[in-house]
């Protein structure tokens, strides 16, 4: 991979970098061996990729371009079209004193709005009202921007999450917005901004002599920005591609992930930002959410009828209200007077338990985490601008403050009888030198006020805690220790919601720009959209240190490039509707080539209420894609546990948790696979099937359809059974397929799947073995010394399939720290002839695991 | 295949070790199949769909569809249609999804659901509790049975009585109208406006509607049913004035109404409002808006009736509440009439406000008093919480219509009647936002089989196994 990275000499502040580690791994990766030559207006970087594949960075002077090539073929172009654009921060010539004559001198390659002499809008650079609010911008505008051109014929891009749009990703007339934001009911097939960023472009070439490759782009600022997808051609279909990239402020830092294959670029992606831990297995089972189980009763009555119903699940949930008024790491002691007994009756069920805290601080004084934050001085704070006098301004020597002086034309009048009268006085006139009281020039205060910064949230006033500063962070995680959060136990786990942040009566429900940032006084602007990241990763950071060895579980709703080495995140308040059902594919595949493997949306949607079909649909689908799989609901809907509905779509519902817990092992080995070699869990067709052009273009595969590991297709659908009652299931090019329902041979191409309320179609790739467990118990706990069961689906025309399995102990770093893992490769080949029978084989196993519980 | 096995098994004199799990409480198809197995002849899956080997039982390895030829192990875990069966001597047997056997929980008190030594033996410490709660709601359902005996026979005569009261009031009513009406005829200026007409077309355009009015007063009118009261208009938009409701309830409240007498009053407004649209027509002609938007000098009686009329007016209002009333306690007993003893039931109990209310700083500790009355409405401190409005399945009670939470629905309230000897409030809990669920045990939900099962479950905590144990 290229990495380039522009920032400014000697700027008038610090322009804000991310520290090392936090984003991109530290120490970064090794440089590969690189032959550099200049050339006139030029420099050539030649290097190899991991898997040996010749590459060539080539850095054009000026105007600056980087050309990157692989293999001979240039793939991405870096400032192809000259947008490059660099503000440097620069004192406001408005607040310059009107004696001074200095004007900074425009720059004739960069555009900067502030110095520029043509005249440009210079509204809102300095100060820029927003809804009622006014962003104070002290330092300015320091904004910057770059285009990117992805070359050859570009079918589609994918990536930029998070946006509610399609898997190939549309060229809308307004840029793709990232600033991470509470955005209340969003819209589907928009460019809006959501609640987190992976600012990431992964570009689809089709090179001469029919070869395809893939590359990723990756664009590292967490200050607001846009990108703008562009096509040269008018109907938008074909050619190169171009994204034109904006940000507020930072540093201009850009990755290009050179590939060639999805495999490679999904590596060098996790090279450059970090490898995924493996997740507790207990986490890829069933969660079982609600705003909000409103008592012990409650959750113990929730617990009990999924037992009642031998429903398997691993873990339930509780959202704020479970609170002491919303002060986090509390109990509302009227419905929760024993919540220790509460988890540990969960956990003697071989299940976890995961709370909701929140970053927002409630202010009130008897709560111990707002007086302790308070008192170290980590809340971000809010800046009382206001102007003082300049102490450098002095009162020149010749300023004349006399208003009156005497009349110099007046005389003594002769008749003035100074006995008499006394001495003559001239009388008094004004001063024609009188130049006005002198008072000094009025700047900014250089050193503002600083007071906690208030804002609404769920409890009311709530402050906000610096989470970019490491102290901040070691203070929030050391709260998760078991004796200070009282009523947990070590099974469990945390949500952090509401962490972009949410600012109820912010601009945009977020934190002013302007803000300061203890830690460095940076403004919130500077670092707004890894605020959730910080937020997660304190936690996570937490609960290791609670639980030395344990994995830890954090589910956030905000998240940045990086977010997957700590937390779970889903894809927020959804809908119940089929829109929402159907966008949930292309963003959960979205988010897994962002790294985010670890990734679902709520089942059911979180507002409104889905109809029984609605609800088996979504389950259906849910439990083949998402890693993570949760059943969420707002508080004003009605209850939807599995267990409420009729018999008939309990059963159905319960069908598809239970075809979930038999294919554990398979996802379990998938995160393996994530972990160690930095395969999404869940992708997009074209991840594996790249030579396959159909992956590409064909609409209904690429929004309708995902990959689940090498070995699994599944097409989702998302339209009620009166408007749809068949679907066209696009099997990519492979020796074949097998229904994951009934075993049917499929041969690639397109089929027309009769539909019914059983199933989703689903198909596994011939030539795999997948792992699973055939006893369904109620916690995936419960299933971990169970025997394995492999389904073996082979190449019809080799008879021979491959897969993979792995097993640790599921929920310990032990895997990581001693190597006690068991990672195999199965190779099935049948030499005889094949014919259609089923075999049935036993077989016994000798657990070489023993467990630790 | 079937025949063979249960001819081999009356030939055993005693059975052999048993396998684990396995339910031997009775003579069952499964009981036989696997004696037959234990003696080495092939297994049927209980389904009938697959025929195994003697071997094929129980070796850890599912092999019937239906799951049933594991019963000792949880090859089959995930099956829901057999279970592993916990003898638990000394406390209650119980029966388990093959999913709880050997999953690390220990779920029998015998701890034969877990390997050897995986779970200690509690059943010798729980039996006698277990034993005596039995006995206890044995007790308990037994009383509730002979309640609910009772009140089915009195619920007879009861249904009977009220009937024939109600179409006896019913008559009264329409009698006490035709005194009113030639009242009504003297004074037709004082009569009662409850609407208006949106459009600013006076209604009384219609020479026909001059006719009508003339024969009753338009408070005859209100007491009449609607389908008493002529062809229906709907072409004109008609809106019921606000100060309806105040004026109205005054119109009806009477102590001589029973003990739901407010909530009678506002299901009468209801009425009012309903019929409103449909004979406005006859009534308002003569009458001005301004009678009513000035309405805070002039008392509700001077304007509902006419003074002429008072004492003929108070008795219709007094029969017509009474027949509200009864009407409403036959509402209680159309599923059956055993419910009767619950017609004017309330129930009360304090209890801490609920989710919605906890989001009032200082309120989280406020304890309020929870009203309900089964066939009548359902009030938490001042704030009502719906009112009847059906059953729901056979034991469920459904109340809808309360107050609006704030931003959120209207409140609503579902009743799950369990069986008890006495009528009692059990537990109130608010499953979405004002949604309510609450159970009331009482002697009406008590069936036959309540106790039926209960019999059965002491049998078995009572009576030692019938079978010889197996001795592992």
């Amino acid at each position: 991979m290229v990495r380039m990275r522009i920032t400014e000499i000697k700027p008038l502040h610090i322009r804000h970098e991310i520290p090392p580690g936090d984003v991109v791994s530290d120490p970064p990766p090794a440089a590969a061996k690189v032959s550099e030559a200049d050339e006139s207006g030029k420099s050539i970087f030649k290097f190899a990729t991991a898997d040996g594949t010749a590459a060539e960075a080539i850095l054009h002077h000026s105007p600056l371009a980087l050309e990157v090539s692989v293999g001979g073929q240039i793939l991405q172009r870096l400032n192809a079209r000259n947008m490059l654009n660099f503000e440097r921060y620069r004192t406001p010539k408005e607040r310059l004193p009107p004696d001074t004559a200095s004007v900074a001198a425009p720059d004739t390659v960069l555009l900067d709005a502030a110095a520029h002499p043509n005249g440009l809008d210079t509204n809102g650079l300095w100060e820029e009202p927003f809804g009622g609010h006014t962003d104070q911008k002290p330092r300015g505008p320091a904004s910057l921007g770059m285009d990117v051109s992805f070359l050859g014929d570009v079918p589609s891009l994918f990536g930029l999450p998070e946006h509610a749009t399609k898997a190939s990703l549309p060229f809308y007339q307004e840029p793709y917005r990232f600033f991470n934001l509470d955005v209340f009911e969003y819209e589907i097939d928009e460019p809006m901004a959501l609640y987190g960023a992976i600012p990431i472009i992964w570009a689809i070439h089709r090179l001469g002599g029919g070869q395809t490759v893939s590359s990723g782009f990756l664009w590292i600022n967490p200050s607001e920005t846009f990108v703008k997808l562009e096509r040269d051609t008018p109907d938008g279909k074909g050619g190169p591609a171009h994204a034109w990239w904006t940000s507020e402020s930072g540093v201009l830092d850009t990755v290009v992930m050179v590939g060639p294959t999805p495999k490679t670029v999904s590596a060098q992606f996790h090279d450059l930002t970090g490898h995924g831990p493996m997740p507790g297995l207990w986490a890829l089972g069933k969660h079982q959410c609600r705003w909000n189980y409103m008592s012990e009763k409650d959750v113990a009555t929730v617990d009990s009828m999924y037992d009642k119903y031998d429903i398997p699940y691993d873990t339930i949930w509780l959202d704020i209200e479970h609170t002491d008024g919303k002060a986090y790491f509390s109990w509302n002691a009227a419905a929760f007077p024993n919540p220790k007994q509460m988890i540990d009756n969960i956990s003697a069920k071989r299940r976890k338990f995961v709370n909701v805290v929140d970053p927002h601080i409630k202010k009130d004084e008897k709560f111990h985490v707002y007086r302790e934050v308070r008192d170290k001085g980590f809340f971000v704070k809010k800046v009382s601008y206001k102007q003082i006098d300049d102490p450098t301004d002095v009162k020149p020597a010749d300023w004349v403050e006399e208003t009156k002086i005497p009349d110099p034309t007046a005389t003594q009048p002769p008749e003035w009888n100074t006995e008499e009268d006394g001495p003559w006085v001239a009388p008094q006139i004004d001063n024609p030198a009188y130049k006005g009281a002198w008072h000094p020039r009025k700047v900014n205060d250089p050193t503002p006020d600083l007071t906690d910064f208030e804002g609404w949230c769920w409890p009311g006033t709530s402050l906000y805690p610096d989470f970019t500063d490491p102290a901040m962070r070691e203070y929030w995680g050391s709260q998760f220790a078991l004796d200070k959060y009282t009523g947990t136990n070590a099974d469990t786990y945390i949500w952090n919601d509401m962490n972009e942040p949410s600012v109820f009566n912010g601009p945009e429900v977020t934190m002013p720009r302007d803000a300061i940032h203890p830690n460095g006084m940076v403004e919130h602007r500077d670092v707004h959209n890894m605020y959730g990241y910080y937020v997660h990763r304190a936690t996570f950071e937490g609960l290791q240190k609670r639980t030395p060895g344990d994995r830890p579980f954090v589910l956030t709703r905000s998240f940045f490039i990086g977010s997957h080495k700590y937390s779970a995140i889903w894809t927020g308040d959804n809908y119940a509707q089929w829109s929402h059902l159907k966008a949930s594919i292309a963003m959960v595949g979205a988010l897994t080539l962002g790294g985010q493997s670890l990734v679902g949306a709520d089942v059911g949607g979180f507002f409104k209420h889905p109809d029984t079909e609605m609800t088996v649909r979504w389950y259906q689908l849910a439990v083949l894609i998402y890693p993570f799989l949760r059943n969420h609901a707002h508080l004003e809907t009605p209850r939807r546990e599995p267990y409420v509905f009729d018999e008939k779509t309990m059963l159905r519902i319960k069908a598809s948790l239970q075809m979930r817990y038999k294919m554990l092992p398979l996802w379990y080995t998938l995160f393996h696979r994530w972990a160690s070699a930095a395969e999404p869990v869940v992708r997009p067709l074209f991840w594996d099937f790249l030579d396959d052009p159909q992956t590409h273009e064909n609409e209904e595969a690429l929004e309708s359809q995902i990959m689940l590991g090498d070995s699994l297709l599944v097409h989702g659908i998302a339209k009620p059974s009166s408007e749809q009652s068949e679907a066209t299931v696009y099997l990519p090019k492979a020796s074949g397929w097998y229904s994951i329902h009934n075993g049917a041979f499929k041969a690639p191409g397109a089929h027309v799947h009769k539909l019914d309320l059983d199933s989703i179609p689903a198909y596994y790739r011939a030539g795999t073995v997948v792992p699973l467990k055939s006893r369904i118990r109620r916690s995936s706990a419960c299933m971990s010394l169970d025997p394995f069961t492999l389904n073996v689906y082979l190449n019809p025309q080799t008879g021979a399939a491959k897969g993979r399995l792995y097993i640790d102990d599921y929920r310990t770093r032990t895997y990581q720290d001693v190597g006690l893992l068991c990672a195999r490769k199965i190779d099935f080949t049948c030499s005889a002839r094949l014919g259609t029978r089923t075999h049935h084989a036993k077989a016994s196993f000798e657990e070489t695991l023993k467990s630790s519980h | 295949m079937r025949f063979v096995v249960f001819c081999i098994l009356l030939g055993i004199d005693e059975f052999q070790a048993w396998p684990l799990g396995a339910h031997f409480g009775d003579l069952s198809k499964h009981t036989q199949a696997f004696e037959a197995s234990s003696l080495g002849l092939p297994f049927q899956c209980l389904d009938g769909s697959v025929t195994l080997l003697s071997s094929d039982v129980n070796d850890n390895f599912c092999d019937c569809p239906d799951g049933s030829d594991e019963p000792s192990t949880a090859a089959c875990a995930g099956l829901s249609n057999l279970g592993f069966y916990c003898r638990n001597l000394g406390s209650a047997p119980k029966w388990l999804y093959a999913s709880r056997v050997n999953d690390g929980v220990c779920d029998c008190c015998d701890g034969s659901d877990e390997p050897p030594s995986g779970c200690p033996s509690s059943c010798d410490k729980e039996g006698p509790a277990v034993l005596a709660r039995l006995k206890a709601r044995q007790q308990e359902v037994r009383q509730g049975q002979l309640l609910r005996r009772q009140y089915e026979d009195e619920g007879l005569q009861q249904v009977v009585h009220w009937t024939e009261e109600k179409e006896r009031l019913a008559a009264d009513v329409a009698d006490l109208m035709t005194v009113q009406v030639g009242d009504a005829q003297s004074s037709p200026d004082r009569a009662f406006v409850g609407c208006s007409s949106t459009s600013t077309a006076p209604f009384y355009t219609n020479g026909h509607d001059k006719e009508q009015r003339k024969d009753v007063s338009e408070y005859t009118r209100w007491a009449l049913p609607v389908s008493e009261t002529g062809p229906h208009r709907s072409s004109q938009s008609v809106e019921c004035w606000v100060g309806e409701f105040i004026n109205a309830e005054s119109f009806c409240c009477d102590a001589s109404q029973g003990p739901q007498g407010r909530q009678e009053c506002w299901d009468e407004v209801y009425t009012f409002q309903s019929c409103c649209k449909t004979w406005q027509r006859q009534v308002l002609p003569t009458f001005e808006r301004q009678s009513w938007s000035t309405s805070e000098s002039v008392s509700p009686e001077r304007r509902f009736e006419p003074k002429s009329s008072k004492s003929v007016s108070r008795e219709m209002r007094q029969t017509k509440g009474r027949l509200f009333s009864l009407e409403s306690k036959l509402r209680a007993v159309e599923r059956s009439h055993r419910w009767f003893y619950l017609a004017d039931t309330c129930l009360t109990r304090q209890t801490h406000r609920r989710h919605t209310e906890l989001s009032i700083p200082g309120a989280s500790s406020e304890r309020v008093d929870f009203k309900l009355c089964l066939f009548g409405d359902v009030r938490f401190g001042s704030v009502n919480y719906g009112s009847f409005d059906g059953w729901d399945g056979e034991h469920g009670l459904r109340y809808s219509r309360g107050q609006h939470c704030p931003g959120g629905p209207a409140r609503s309230l579902k009743i799950c009647l369990l069986c008890g000897a006495e009528t009692e409030l059990l537990d109130i809990a608010e499953v979405s936002l004002c949604a309510y669920e609450a159970a009331v045990k009482t002697p009406g939900a008590c069936e036959l089989s309540n106790l039926e099962e209960l019999a059965d479950d002491l049998e078995k905590v009572i009576d030692r196994p019938l079978m010889p144990l197996d001795s592992s």
